[in-house]
């Protein structure tokens, strides 16, 4: 089948080399995952900290790859600065480093926000995916599907 | 009144001026046709149906299963649309004149989450869902509702903008959705794919303004799927093939808006007119484009090619999209649909020359079938359901136009039954068209019970030769597959 240009989540979590946080900071954010059904390939996630990166799918704050362990697991992320953030993450069953989608631009592997926020033509915007790290602990569960 | 009462008071007024159960309740005194879409509440073990008329005919032997929406209304939240009802399939088992009928609810991610919400959370054609559905793609909101088609041996449960949900054909246990290769995962499957006579299988799924072109085996295995790209987002719920062509009538009602739900994101362009896509089958880079008057249609009956290249083909026009933006939701609510017209059954002609012809059958009807054996071939018959003039959105006569002969032949059933479509069922031995039975099904109001009906298909004007009649009234399904013994 010819490859089209995809529509749908296109370019999702393209992501970009880990930025260097320059501010001193004392937030830490515990990321738990649930509903990895296939313990294979890795679970590649991305931490925005302003609507004009995670809009544009660049400059993570923080990019993970984490084994994808199969049932639930969690990855604390810590020394952050306090603010509001918002987390993207999929499921990369073939580990080709980027998300899969079929030939009409609809996603093949599975996905998911912070807030697990959804929207039906595409990523969620910021502001239902973005979320406040205070100082101290914080936490998100996200469902991957 | 202190504030408490008030308070319990105002709330008391608001669940009943906006809650559409207790517009459902307040109107079953309206008009009993609200048992067309009445909730099931659990699947039906096999039970055998009571013969009230006439003899079977000897040879008839085979499978009736037949898809549609039977469960609508939950305490938290109902459907706000009929085609957002979860998919029921039903089978009907014909052996030596006796009938054997099942059914069960396909178990779809979709009717599994709503259970569980004991609401309807998940988003719909219609239907708006709640923040509280997890939708991750389109098999999560696949009602699994329309239509049904054999695989190989595989019963697929068809919706139209997901995957085809496999059932066992014997038990009607979910299996879950079909992945015909892997990268095409979720990808839309209408639920109306169009079967040459060798058993050759094409569909259709469409995203806007790009469909897939589904081509399978006799044997249900992926032939090829290719993308193509169409001249407007239309609202495409069927299309037609003749031996050589695919015809997709493009009508002026045009997705441009992403918008929940679905049905809000069409807009109606009569100045558009409407676009007649023609594609060869060899080659779906070859394609030809007719213009033609605005209608509104769901359902089309087999095309063939006259000797000249002429196309011909059946369908059921409306003058606008009525009924699906508001008729279906009325009937959720208990209320009839005052729609502009009801569709009206005519015979499409594409010339050569880029001239298009329609010709008028005179007959209000819908869900036309023909004899497929016949599918792309020429044929001169069409079967279909029509209207009573009574207050009742469903259907009380069976149709034959005959587009040679320019007559009809009709069955009237009277006010009191609720017909859903008629399939055709050739007679073994025999190969002229329409030699053989319509088998269909309905509800009699009178024995508030699911009837199944079969006529001899020339000549329907005699009424059913047989009819079979359940303990129970299953509500109005959409489309079904007769599979011979």
């Amino acid at each position: 089948m010819k490859r089209l240009p995809r529509l749908l989540l296109a370019g999702l979590l393209a992501l970009a080399p880990l930025a260097v946080a320059a501010r001193s900071n004392d937030g830490s954010l515990t990321v738990s995952f649930d509903g990895v059904s296939k313990r294979e390939g890795v679970v590649l996630v991305a931490l925005f900290d302003s609507k004009a990166a995670y809009d544009a799918n660049t400059g993570p704050v923080r990019t993970l790859d984490l084994p994808a362990s199969g049932g639930n697991f969690a990855v604390t992320l810590a020394g952050l600065p306090p603010g509001v953030y918002a987390v993207k993450s999929f499921h990369d069953r073939d580990m080709n480093g980027k998300m899969n989608f079929n030939a009409l631009g609809m996603p093949l592997e599975p996905y998911g926000f912070s807030n697990n926020a959804r929207a039906p033509f595409g990523p969620p915007p910021w502001r239902r995916a973005a979320f406040e790290v205070k100082s101290g602990g914080n936490s998100q569960t996200i469902r991957l599907r | 009144m202190n504030r408490r009462s008030f308070l319990t008071a105002a709330a008391g007024f608001a669940a009943v001026a906006f809650n559409p159960d207790v517009l459902y309740a307040a109107s079953a005194g309206v008009g009993d046709w609200t048992l067309g879409v009445a909730d099931v509440e659990a699947d039906l073990a096999p039970q055998a149906l009571r013969r009230v008329h006439g003899r079977a005919p000897a040879d008839l032997a085979g499978k009736l299963y037949r898809n549609g929406p039977a469960k609508f209304h939950r305490p938290g939240g109902s459907v706000s649309h009929w085609f957002d009802g979860d998919g029921l399939m039903r089978r009907y088992a014909i052996d030596d004149g006796q009938v054997s009928l099942s059914a069960r609810f396909v178990d779809t991610a979709k009717r599994r989450a709503d259970t569980a919400a004991d609401a309807v959370v998940t988003p719909g054609f219609g239907t708006p869902g709640s923040k509280r559905a997890s939708v991750g793609g389109a098999d999560d909101v696949n009602a699994a509702n329309i239509s049904v088609m054999m695989a190989g041996s595989e019963l697929w449960a068809l919706w139209e903008a997901g995957s085809p949900i496999v059932m066992d054909p014997d038990t009607l246990e979910t299996r879950g959705p079909k992945t015909l290769r892997p990268d095409l995962k979720g990808m839309p499957f209408l639920a109306h794919p169009r079967v040459d006579p060798d058993g050759t299988v094409w569909n259709l799924g469409v995203a806007g303004r790009r469909a897939v072109v589904w081509r399978l085996g006799a044997d249900g295995a992926l032939q090829s799927a290719d993308v193509i790209n169409l001249p407007r987002a239309s609202y495409l719920h069927d299309f037609t093939a003749t031996a050589r062509h695919l015809v997709l009538v493009l009508q002026p009602w045009i997705h441009d808006r992403l918008v929940t739900p679905i049905v809000n994101g069409y807009s109606w362009r009569p100045e558009a007119g409407t676009q007649i896509l023609v594609i060869d089958k060899a080659d779906l880079s070859r394609r030809r484009v007719f213009e033609t008057d605005p209608f509104f249609f769901f359902h089309m009956g087999d095309a063939w090619e006259e000797t000249d290249g002429t196309i011909r083909f059946d369908i059921c026009t409306s003058p606008d999209p009525k009924f699906a933006v508001e008729g279906a939701r009325a009937m959720v609510e208990g209320r009839k649909p005052v729609l502009t017209a009801s569709p009206d059954l005519r015979l499409i002609s594409l010339h050569p020359d880029g001239r298009t012809r329609i010709e008028r059958a005179g007959l209000a009807a819908e869900f036309p079938k023909a004899d497929p054996r016949f599918a792309g071939l020429a044929r001169t018959k069409t079967a279909a359901l029509g209207y009573g003039p009574g207050d009742n959105p469903f259907h009380q006569t069976v149709d034959v136009r005959d587009w040679k002969r320019d007559r009809v032949d009709s069955f009237d059933f009277g006010p009191r039954h609720l017909l859903e479509e008629m399939v055709f069922v050739p007679r073994p031995g025999g190969s002229a068209e329409f030699d053989g039975w319509l088998v269909g099904t309905g509800i009699n109001l009178d024995a508030r019970a699911t009837e199944l009906h079969v006529f001899d298909a020339r000549r329907v004007a005699a009424g059913p030769v047989c009819s079979w009649r359940a303990d129970v009234a299953l509500p109005i399904s959409l489309h079904g597959i007769f599979k011979e013994a």
